[in-house]
């Protein structure tokens, strides 16, 4: 069954269908949410948040148009996961867990083996969000420059400029970092 | 770093992204999604929404009662194992009879109490004891009662100290579950909610269940009655006036149900008589004593559901203003996950489909034009100083359809759910401003700015620049006028601060490129030596009625100046600008 059957059938109030759904598409919920910052422990959480308010509307949707909002549905759960976490901190005025820090770096690096992969990523989280989610799209997402136009409600100029300035922006801090080959 | 070398990296990063751990898992969020469904009531999604209501609340209220009761048994069980602590709890129980004895004597005390309770309230709604017995509310206390009478607990209880204190206790919950919305209604006039906000949200929840459980109920009598409408303008009426024909039971039900706010009505639009909560004097007096930020809530259990078999149950007129005081309870309110998902919903749904959906269809006069009854609410709506979701939605629009002489806008076109959605978002986390600020600066009435070089206007540039070099960020240009861009850039040059140069222009202007080149052409060209605060006069912007193929506006800067470093004809320089959506950005700069 395809991606437009599925979602038809989910629409419908087939579970099955969505149980489908949610299969082919879950890995990208995962890699876009954590090439957009969000913390290897959270994104189970994320990523779950994500195919509930998929559900809650679904039958909104245009099926030609679910890529894009998947992942925009994901940008705004990752966004507001983060602004729920950071008001909850507030309150609680927690400490820093040193330990879950470690932990996190640790698990990091198995996803990253290499050095310079681990500072690439850390430089692009490090980009202010409007030249990091174009430069996230397209390169590992592999969205055309109109696709990242309507994920990201921007024109088509709007999203070459930011690429470009993104692009900029990346290679001037890799530059800064010694620009050290892959693998070496 | 060459652009090859980028790309690789890029994609060497990309294999890496592969090796993301998961332990994702879809039936956990199809049983999330299903408690979701039961816990509020919400429909499973579906095209088919007609006449659907009534049969949702019914199952609803039928697929509710299914998973309560292990609810009550959990609760109950958890509650005694967290109380049961070493200090409360005795050596090994062994039973008397006397014991034995004096708790049954106990539990028919406090049972007989709880049924004189319960035949209370039934009798106050004038129920049949089958329909009774189907209000959740009424099911959790006999469920609570049900499991504390049972002989394991009994026993369990005997074998602590404050057994009975307990039993009393669950006892009191139970014949507190079996409260009535209007007997709800007095707790919270005596005690008002007016500085809690958790317990508004809380009450407010267990209130709208139960108005919701006695709906359901009573649209099943009503639905068992076999009454047909016959035809007539007003169908309630003719209704009302029918009912010395009705059985005894929906008799009963329309004497009584005005007393808990509800009461039978008809939507000219619609075939059915149905059950619905309403702005009672009941209603009126709740609603000043609940936390301010819950008032939508508040609101929404008389409002709903705002659409019926997609479509709207109010006028455009009718439902701004509740739109409005929705999205200030949705932009202040702690996210809980009983009501707020409710009230979201309803919130982006009612607005797209006012948007997309009525004037869509027949919102547009025989001129091809939307009709002015529609005009003026959403001038209102786009007007105001305040940053709102709503108002940063509908402004470009209305914009839009001045323009067009209220016949088109794209913007109406493309809107979406996601948008509103994202505005929502935006306006809970107080960034609506930054992106308004941009829309707000068209002043058509006032096209012409004249900016004299003063004091005032170089301190401004010099503080505009601080700003932007501590971050070198687009976003804090955002707000600034053609002539400030102006005056920055001129600054830019007399500091020699390409970076800052090549950022105020668009990336349409003809030297636009790689920002290297630019750094090596500007040096190369030795850049005037001119001071902003000493060699400039003036600065006329004219913003200008064009746009480019993406919408956006240009303007137009002529500079005068006192000294000129060429031998011009005329000393004063011109400049191009557009506005982007990070600001007013250089097209075309002067010659020279």
């Amino acid at each position: 069954m395809n991606n437009i059957d599925l979602i038809e059938k989910a629409q419908q109030g087939d579970r099955a269908a969505y149980g489908e759904l949610m299969k082919l598409h879950y890995r990208t919920v995962e890699k876009f949410a954590y090439q957009c910052g969000v913390r290897l422990d959270d994104i189970p959480d994320v990523t779950q948040e994500v195919f509930i308010k998929l559900h809650r509307f679904l039958h909104q949707f245009n099926q030609d148009r679910f890529t894009t909002w998947l992942y925009k549905i994901t940008l705004n759960t990752a966004r507001d996961y983060y602004r729920k976490e950071n008001r909850e901190r507030d309150k609680q005025q927690k400490a820093v867990d040193h330990t879950q820090i470690m932990a996190q770096d640790s698990a990091e690096a198995e996803v990253l083996l290499f050095e310079e992969d681990r500072e690439l990523h850390a430089a692009i989280i490090q980009l202010d969000e409007k030249y990091r989610l174009p430069l996230i799209l397209y390169y590992f997402q592999d969205l055309s420059y109109q696709q990242i136009a309507d994920v990201l409600n921007i024109t088509l100029s709007v999203v070459k400029t930011r690429l470009h300035r993104a692009k900029d922006s990346l290679k001037k801090a890799m530059d800064n970092n010694g620009g050290v080959r892959h693998g070496e | 770093m060459a652009n090859n070398d980028f790309d690789k990296r890029m994609e060497f990063l990309k294999t890496s992204y592969d090796r993301l751990p998961s332990s994702f898992n879809p039936d956990e969020v199809l049983q999330k999604i299903e408690e979701e469904t039961n816990n509020s009531g919400r429909k499973e999604p579906s095209s088919k929404k007609k006449g659907t209501f009534r049969r949702t609340m019914t199952v609803w209220a039928v697929g509710i009662a299914s998973v309560f009761l292990f609810g009550v048994i959990t609760a109950i069980f958890v509650l005694e194992g967290q109380e049961n602590t070493p200090a409360t709890k005795v050596e090994e129980y062994v039973e008397s009879p006397e014991v034995v004895q004096e708790y049954d004597e106990y539990i028919d005390t406090l049972k007989k109490e709880y049924a004189i309770e319960r035949e209370k309230r039934r009798k106050k709604l004038m129920l049949e004891e089958e329909k009774f017995e189907q209000l959740e509310f009424v099911r959790r206390g006999d469920s609570i009662v049900s499991v504390v009478t049972n002989k394991t607990y009994r026993e369990s209880m005997m074998g602590i100290a404050n057994g009975k204190e307990r039993l009393k206790d669950h006892f009191e919950n139970a014949v507190s579950d079996l409260k009535l919305p209007s007997e709800m209604v007095e707790d919270i006039v005596n005690y008002s909610l007016v500085d809690d906000e958790q317990a508004s949200i809380a009450f407010l929840d267990t209130y709208r269940g139960k108005v919701q459980n006695l709906v359901a109920v009573y649209n099943e009598i009503l639905k068992e009655s076999s009454y047909t409408v016959e035809s007539s303008d007003d169908k309630a009426e003719a209704f009302m006036q029918s009912r010395g024909q009705f059985p005894r039971e929906l008799q009963n039900i329309i004497d009584t149900m005005r007393e808990q706010s509800i009461e039978f009505y008809s939507n000219s639009d619609m075939e059915v008589i149905e059950a619905h909560y309403y702005a009672s004097s009941l209603h009126k007096k709740i609603q000043h004593n609940f936390h301010p930020n819950t008032l939508g809530y508040v609101d929404m259990i008389v409002e709903e559901p705002y659409t019926f078999g997609g479509k709207s149950q109010y006028s455009a007129q009718e439902l701004i203003p509740m739109l409005q005081k929705i999205e200030r309870t949705l932009l202040t309110v702690e996210k809980d996950s009983v009501l707020y998902p409710i009230l979201e919903s309803y919130y982006v749904s009612s607005f797209h489909n006012m948007m997309k959906g009525a004037w869509s269809t027949r919102g547009f006069n025989e001129q091809g034009s939307i009709h002015e009854e529609f005009r003026k609410p959403l001038q209102d709506l786009a007007s105001g100083e305040e940053a709102t979701p709503l108002r940063y939605l509908v402004q470009p629009i209305v914009e839009e359809l001045e323009a067009s002489d209220w016949r088109f806008s794209k913007k109406l076109e493309m809107i979406e759910w996601e948008d509103i959605e994202e505005a929502l978002l935006l306006g809970r986390g107080n960034q609506l401003a930054d992106y308004m600020s941009v829309k707000q600066r068209y002043t058509k009435e006032h096209p012409v700015q004249y900016t004299l070089v003063d004091d005032r206007f170089v301190e401004k540039v010099h503080m505009l620049y601080d700003n932007f070099t501590m971050a070198y960020d687009d976003i804090l240009l955002n707000g600034a006028t053609g002539a400030e861009i102006i005056g920055l850039y001129y600054y830019a040059v007399e500091l020699k601060d390409f970076e800052t140069q090549y950022t105020l222009l668009d990336s349409a202007t003809e030297i636009y490129g790689d920002q290297a080149i630019y750094i090596q052409n500007a040096l190369e060209n030795d850049q005037s030596s001119r001071k902003l605060a000493d060699d400039f006069m003036d600065i006329t912007f004219l913003i200008s009625d064009d746009k480019d193929n993406d919408d956006f506006y240009f303007g137009e800067a002529v500079v005068n100046v006192k000294k000129v470093d060429y031998p011009f004809v005329e000393p004063r320089e011109a400049f191009i600008l557009k506005d982007t959506p990070f600001g007013w950005r250089i097209v075309v700069l002067p010659k020279g």
